[in-house]
C-alpha cells in the first residue's frame, strides 16, 4: 500500500507504479476518483486499457509538469518547452497512438494537446497517400465514393 | 491498448503490430484536426479513409473560415487560385460549419454580393466576427437581411471604396446586433459625417481601428466624446509629404492637443503613420486588401 500522499496505480497488464499523488492527479480521470471514493487514495487504482509502457511514459510526463507547477524557478516554462519536445520526438508511431487514447481517457489535457498537435505537424501539407502510408490506414472509399468526394473537390471545377 | 503487443515488446527490440489510425476515435481525430487548417482538412485530411472523412465532416472543427488565409495557402502551395474555387470552399465551409460557426472572412476575391451575405447568414447564424473586404457588391436590401440573422455579431472588419454610400452599414449593424463592440475599418477619410454615423448607431464600441489616408480632428473628438464604452483606439494614416521641399511631416491629428486629453482616459490610444511602426500598431499591419484583416 502506498503510503500518505502517494497513490498507486496498476496497468492493465500488472504493472504497479507508486506516484506522489499531485503527479497522478494531472489526469482529472483519477482526480475524480480519488475525489469521490476514499478507498481508491488507500489501495489501488487500476487503470484499465493503458499497459505498462504507455502508464510510465504518462507519469514521466506528469511527473515533470507537476513539479513545474509546484516550482516555476527550478522548471521554467523554457525547461518544460524543452522537455514536451524532447518527449514527443521520442516516441515511436504505436506510442503515440496509445499514448493518445490513454491520455484521452484520463483526460491529461495538456498532454493530450501536445500530441495533437504533434500528429497534427505529421499531417501537415501532405497528400492523402503519403497520409495513408506514414499512419498505417487502408484506403477502404469504394471507387464510386473516391469518384464522387473528387467531383465534390473544389479543383475539380 | 486493445491491440495485442507481440512478446518481447519492453526490451526495445519489439516488432509490436503496427496500429492502424483509421481505427482512431473519432473525438480524438477531432482535436488532432482542429490544429490543421482548412486546406489540409478539405484537399487532404478528409480523403484519407472514411472514418477520417466522417470526421472531417463534424461540425465540432468547422466554426471559423477564413478565405484571406486559404487563398494564400492555396496561393503558395498549388500557385493558382480562382474565384470558383474560393466560391465552392465558401459553400462548402459554410454547410459544414452551420450554426456552429463564428468566424467568416471573405477575401477580395470573392466578390462578395448580397447572394453571398445571405447565404452565409440564413446557415450561420451565430457568427461573432465578420470580416468584409468590399461591399461594392451589396445592396442596402441585402445588408440588412444578412444582417437580421447576425444578432450576435460583436466584432467586424470592413473596407469601403471612396465613393461607396457605406454609412448605412453602421446603422443597420446597430439595429440588429446589440453585442457589437469592435469595428475595424479602412476607409479613404473619417470625417465629422463618418464620426456621425459611427456613434449614432454604434454607441457602445469599445474597440474601434481605423486604417485612413485621412482622419480629421473633428473626427476623433466627436468619437472620443461620445463613445462612453471606449477602450482601444487604433489610427493608422498616411503621413503628409510637403511638396516643396519634400519633407514628411505628421498629420495634424497626431499632436492636437484637445484629441490627446480626450484620449488620455483610453486604455490603449495608437496612432501611426502607414507603415511606419509595425509591432505596437494593429493598424499599420492590415493593408487591405492583401494582408490578414483580423491580425490587427
Amino acid at each position: 500500500m502506498a503510503s500518505k500522499g502517494n497513490l498507486t496505480l496498476k496497468s492493465c497488464n500488472g504493472k504497479e507504479f507508486i506516484v506522489e499523488e499531485k503527479v497522478a492527479v494531472m489526469s482529472t480521470t483519477i482526480k475524480n476518483m480519488v475525489d469521490v471514493d476514499d478507498s481508491f487514495a488507500q489501495g489501488v487504482i487500476p487503470i484499465i486499457g493503458v499497459d505498462g509502457k504507455i502508464l510510465a511514459k504518462l507519469i514521466e510526463y506528469c511527473k515533470e509538469h507537476a513539479e513545474a507547477d509546484e516550482d516555476e524557478e527550478v522548471k521554467s516554462e523554457e525547461y518544460l518547452k524543452k522537455f514536451d519536445e524532447k518527449f514527443v520526438d521520442e516516441l515511436n508511431l504505436n506510442d503515440l497512438y496509445d499514448l493518445l487514447k490513454a491520455s484521452n481517457y484520463l483526460e491529461i489535457t495538456k498532454l493530450l494537446n501536445l500530441l495533437c498537435q504533434k500528429v497534427a505537424s505529421m499531417i501537415k501539407g501532405k497528400k492523402p497517400e503519403e497520409i495513408r502510408r506514414i499512419f498505417n490506414i487502408k484506403n477502404d472509399f469504394t471507387p464510386e465514393e473516391e469518384e464522387e468526394i473528387n467531383r465534390q473537390n473544389p479543383w475539380a471545377f | 491498448m486493445e491491440n495485442k503487443p507481440i512478446r518481447r515488446r519492453n526490451d526495445g527490440n519489439e516488432e509490436a503490430e503496427k496500429r492502424s489510425w483509421s481505427d482512431m476515435p473519432t473525438d480524438i481525430l477531432l482535436q488532432i484536426f482542429a490544429f490543421l487548417s482548412v486546406v489540409d482538412r478539405i484537399f487532404n485530411v478528409s480523403m484519407v479513409c472514411r472514418s477520417w472523412y466522417s470526421a472531417c465532416s463534424n461540425k465540432i472543427i468547422w466554426n471559423s473560415l477564413d478565405l484571406c488565409e486559404i487563398k494564400h495557402q492555396l496561393i503558395s502551395s498549388q500557385n493558382f487560385v480562382a474565384k470558383p474555387q474560393l466560391q465552392v470552399i465558401f459553400k462548402l465551409v459554410i454547410n459544414l460549419g452551420g450554426e456552429n460557426l463564428t468566424t467568416l472572412i471573405i477575401d477580395p476575391m470573392l466578390e462578395v454580393d448580397d447572394e453571398h451575405l445571405i447565404y452565409a447568414a440564413e446557415r450561420c447564424p451565430n457568427l461573432k466576427q465578420l470580416g468584409l473586404p468590399s461591399l461594392k457588391g451589396t445592396t442596402n436590401l441585402g445588408l440588412r437581411t444578412a444582417f437580421s440573422h447576425w444578432t450576435n455579431l460583436e466584432s467586424m472588419f470592413v473596407s469601403f471604396g471612396s465613393c461607396f454610400p457605406y454609412l448605412h452599414i453602421f446603422k443597420i449593424i446597430g439595429e440588429n446586433c446589440p453585442n457589437f463592440t469592435e469595428l475595424k475599418l479602412s476607409v479613404s477619410c473619417v470625417d465629422k459625417k463618418t464620426a456621425s454615423a459611427i456613434t449614432k448607431s454604434l454607441p457602445n464600441l469599445k474597440v474601434l481601428s481605423v486604417r485612413s489616408f485621412l482622419f480629421k480632428k473633428e473626427a476623433a473628438i466627436t468619437l472620443l466624446n461620445v463613445l462612453m464604452d471606449l477602450d482601444k483606439l487604433y489610427i493608422s494614416i498616411c503621413k503628409l509629404i510637403n511638396n516643396n521641399d519634400g519633407s514628411v511631416f505628421p498629420p495634424p491629428i497626431m499632436y492636437d492637443q484637445r484629441v490627446l486629453q480626450r484620449a488620455s482616459r483610453l486604455q490603449i490610444y495608437h496612432t501611426c503613420f502607414t507603415g511606419e511602426c509595425n509591432i505596437a500598431c494593429p493598424a499599420s499591419t492590415m493593408g487591405p486588401p492583401l494582408l490578414h484583416p483580423f491580425e490587427w
